[in-house]
């Protein structure tokens, strides 16, 4: 499943530089290291609009 | 194709970039002599048996979050596997820039080394831990 991410730290991480903002599939048991260790976190997208009626 | 001097090779430990804190790296694929001389012959006819690769880099340790012994003390402890990925230089893989990939354990961790005076720095030995030992890229 695609996630949207944030690069923390001061090492690049799967090829984005840090401050980055990217989409990836990433297997889960690897995004938890990376995620444990600051090396990204996760952003949160907003939730499409409801159309009004 | 040029001759080369590594000077900013690239290093990559389960996701993470590596590359500023490392200052030497060397890869290593080998295969096991068998022997499969027999009788009236007058040379060894060697074959090759199972093969094995490893990884050794020495890393200037630091333990600022995110980085390296926030990497390697993890994946150690864990006994897991992971991926390192070398590159002569950090431009992207190509024919003229191979990129070599390794599934990977830690088996030794040395999270301080060094002496008075020195830079706190650590080898690093990643052993291979997959079937599909060193793979070569280039696309």
């Amino acid at each position: 499943m695609k996630r949207t991410y944030r690069v923390g730290g001061a090492h690049s991480v799967l090829g984005r530089e840090p401050g980055a903002v990217f989409t990836a599939e990433i297997p889960p048991d690897q995004e938890a290291r990376l995620i444990q260790r600051g090396s990204l976190t996760r952003v949160q997208k907003d939730a499409p609009k409801k159309e009004k009626k | 194709m040029a001759k080369i001097v590594l000077k900013d090779a690239f290093i990559q430990v389960d996701g993470t970039d590596l590359s500023d804190h490392v200052s030497s790296v060397t890869l290593e694929d080998s295969a096991e002599e068998v022997d499969l001389t027999a009788f009236g012959a007058d040379y060894r006819e060697l074959g090759q048996g199972l093969k094995d690769a490893t990884i050794t880099a020495t890393v200037f340790q630091d333990f600022a979050a995110s980085s390296v012994d926030s990497v390697l003390a993890p994946l150690y402890a864990s006994g897991g596997t992971f991926g390192v990925v070398v590159r002569a230089t950090s431009a992207s893989k190509s024919a003229t820039n191979p990129e070599y990939t390794l599934t990977s354990r830690l088996f030794t961790y040395s999270p301080i080394a060094g002496g008075v005076g020195e830079a706190s720095t650590t080898d690093v030995t990643f052993r291979n831990a997959g079937t599909a030992g060193l793979q070569r890229g280039t696309a």
